[in-house]
């Protein structure tokens, strides 16, 4: 099945990585592709936002998510900062690249659910590390792969496989000009990835900390993604996820403005 | 279990300063970092929710400027303490209740003296206690929805001018400055929203809703002594504000459709006017305030294109009052209140297409129709006009996004242009998160004169402000 967004974030490493050039690239990839992750989930999602002094700031979410067929929609509800709570997220990922996504956000203060526009995707995600990119689905036609070596983490096999956008424009519209992830040989889970950005001559690193298997499903239940210039961490983000249930009754009415509004 | 609390000792040892050991392609060694944060607990299953916002906000005049009424306006201008409180139920049936109060008193009453403020002046800006939405919602079924109460329904697509938006009256007291959370004043309504099924697929997402509106609300505008209010001295009239609920409520329904990269909405709505017009019989004095039933036709609609977005308002509107004027002697003037047509046609275009920052603009032309000549006339050698016949608002805001959106600056400028420029606002502010849930705000508040009179008697009311919120 298609990867979906925040559905297990490990597969979002492998988005950025795209299609192959060998064979034995592509069969690497077409295994975490056709890896089982569930067409639906619920999660608790929480990010602790941490800048280059250790100050934390903690952005609380629930998630919902569905394939409908290759799409993806999502349904997303802010639960802390209380400043923020009650504010919806509902956005609709089509597989079709000659479509835009569809996204709403509902708006307490407002009192009003705001059609948004697809935005630059190379922007951050709710101040965090991870970029909309990191979020969602890219083509994988638009990368060139290829398998550096093998090697281990933590003692456990795997693959690193380089991966270069083809084009510039989405180079532009990722912020992302290369990718180098570290795929498990076991399960086909990318474990890591170390992402070199257009701006500013950073980097950002990608690194599952804690990965369950949740109803026979792996799930990274807690991720790290730091920006750094050089050795200097500029910005780190800790993501983990909890309460993770697959395979629930999520009706196509759940992804709608009025499930945004009346919230959780 | 001894080398798991080994381990752990060296990672709190080690955390968060610690130098990072890296490996060949640069990632941190595990345990080099930890966090503060408490792991991740199952949701709280409680039927109840209580949460709420202590601020304490500012304002500073660095003009010195009188209020029409002679009120000194320099310096100090607002040292308002305020608390939100917000307590929502979840209730059996998947019903829902919420009921929002605050409370807010403003010590600036207390260092500058009250006496020298008006009547109007101490009853509005003092203190207040109040409800906001107080409401209860439900479900007859799966396509219908209810909700009754005092609430908040937007219709507008803007978020700075208004056409559609035309059900909630507003919160003008600080023009400019209101917080957005606080800008509509919630009215009592039944409210029904139906979400039918029975739509073939690929032809849109349908609901339909219906509103009754028992109870009128007039806006809240600057009272007379206000520095925003240019009236020099208080005249009471008479007012035919409905006092009773359900004596004439107002009426609204919307259709809309939501589709792939657009949506379109219909709206049609009877409703009073939130402000009073004054009701001039023949000649002088004025009669009486007069709140106008209002007809309102009206439709709306956004379109996405890549990372633009773009969106439309129209309505038209009647039973709208205006006051003219003649002059059938020399030194005479005779007024008159008519009643006319409008027409508003709203524009706007929003861009997402660069790092954390969006831009909006937005202009609106309000265009009466069957003009009459009579809405402009002179009179001691003055000329005035009650309204061109066509005025112009446009909105210009940029948000920007900054240390991973602990910092936020904000830019809004709202020009108002008739057959001249006529004034404008302009608000910069930035917000910062000191830290979780503790958010600072700050800025500055410019107001324009031009050629309308009530812009021009507000030009020297600039004032920075400053305002710290703690929410829970």
């Amino acid at each position: 099945m298609k990867k979906s967004c925040l559905l297990l974030l490990p597969s979002l490493v492998f988005v950025l990585v795209g299609a192959v050039d060998s064979p034995t690239a592509r069969e690497v990839m077409q295994a975490v592709e056709d890896r089982d992750d569930g067409d639906n989930a619920v999660m608790d999602l929480e990010m602790i936002l941490i800048d280059k002094r250790g100050n934390e700031r903690i952005r609380k979410l629930r998630s919902f998510a569905k394939d409908f067929g290759e799409d993806d929609y999502q349904l997303m509800f802010f639960l802390a900062p209380a400043d923020v709570k009650e504010t919806g997220f509902l956005t609709f990922d089509y597989d079709d690249e000659a479509r835009d996504d569809d996204q709403w956000l509902y708006l307490p203060a407002l009192k009003k659910t705001k059609r948004i526009a697809a935005g630059d995707k190379s922007g951050s995600f709710m101040g965090s590390d991870f970029s909309y990119a990191d979020m969602t689905d890219r083509p994988v036609d638009y990368y060139d792969y290829k398998i550096l070596d093998h090697s281990d983490v933590k003692g456990v096999p795997v693959w690193i496989v380089e991966a270069v956008p083809r084009t510039q424009e989405e180079v532009d519209e990722t912020g992302v000009t290369k990718t180098v992830s570290f795929v498990r040989k076991d399960n086909y889970v990318v474990i890591r990835t170390k992402i070199w950005l257009k701006k500013g001559k950073r980097n950002k690193y990608f690194d599952v900390k804690k990965l369950e298997q949740i109803d026979g499903i792996w799930v990274a239940t807690e991720m790290h993604m730091a920006t750094k210039k050089g050795k200097k961490t500029l910005h780190r983000t800790v993501l983990k996820t909890s309460n993770v249930s697959f395979d629930q009754d999520l009706g196509e009415d759940l992804f709608s403005t009025r499930r945004l509004e009346k919230g959780l | 279990m001894r080398v798991l609390l080994a381990v752990s000792l060296l990672t709190l040892a080690l955390a968060p300063t610690a130098a990072a050991q890296q490996d060949d392609w640069g990632f941190d060694d595990d345990e080099t970092y930890v966090t503060n944060a408490p792991e991740p607990a199952a949701p709280e299953e409680r039927f109840w929710d209580l949460s709420g916002d202590l601020s304490l906000g500012t304002s500073y005049n660095y003009l010195d400027h009188d209020s029409a009424t002679g009120t000194p306006y320099g310096n100090l201008s607002r040292l308002r303490a305020q608390l939100d409180l917000q307590l929502d139920l979840d209730l059996p049936r998947e019903w829902k209740m919420r009921v929002e109060g605050y409370g807010f008193y403003d010590f600036t009453y207390v260092f500058k003296g009250r006496s020298q403020y008006t009547r109007d002046v101490r009853d509005d800006y003092i203190w207040e206690v109040d409800f906001r939405e107080v409401w209860l919602q439900g479900r007859l079924g799966p396509s219908l929805d209810w909700k009754l109460g005092r609430q908040i329904v937007n219709w507008g697509r803007s978020d700075t001018l208004q056409v559609l938006d035309v059900l909630n009256p507003l919160d003008n007291r600080e023009p400019g400055l209101v917080d957005i959370d606080d800008l509509r004043l919630p009215v009592t309504m039944a409210r029904v929203d139906y979400y039918p099924k029975w739509v073939p697929e690929g032809w849109g997402d349908w609901s339909l809703q219906l509103l009754v509106i028992p109870e009128f609300r007039q806006a809240r505008n600057p009272p007379i002594g206000s520095d925003f209010n240019p009236v020099p001295i208080v005249i009471d009239l008479p007012s035919d504000k409905p006092d009773h609920f359900f004596d004439e409520p107002e009426y609204g329904g919307s259709l809309t459709g939501m589709f792939s990269g657009w949506d379109v909405s219909l709206y049609a709505a009877r409703v009073y006017a939130n402000t009073p017009a004054v009701v001039f019989a023949e000649g002088l004095p004025p009669g009486s305030l007069r709140h106008d039933s209002i007809t309102m036709i009206g439709a709306g609609g956004n379109w996405t294109v890549g990372s633009w977005l773009f969106k439309g308002e129209m309505a038209w509107f009647d039973g709208l009052a205006f006051t003219s004027g003649s002059s059938p002697a020399a030194g005479v003037v005779r007024l008159k209140t008519v009643e006319k047509s409008r027409f508003d046609t709203l524009v706007g275009v929003e861009y997402y297409g660069i790092n954390d920052l969006q831009i909006a603009f937005e202009v609106v032309q309000r265009h009466i129709l069957n003009y009459d000549g009579a809405l402009k006339f002179e009179a001691g050698g003055v000329e005035f006009a009650d309204a061109e016949q066509d005025s112009f608002e446009a909105a210009f805001r940029v948000t920007a996004d900054f240390m991973n959106s602990r910092l936020q600056l904000t830019g809004v400028a709202v020009v108002l242009i008739g057959d001249a420029y006529q004034g404008s606002v302009e608000r910069l502010q930035a917000n910062y998160q000191l830290m979780d849930a503790l958010n600072l705000a700050g800025g500055i508040v410019l107001y324009q004169g031009g050629d309308d009179p009530y812009f021009e008697s507000i030009a020297r009311n600039d004032r920075l402000f400053l305002q710290i919120d703690y929410d829970f």
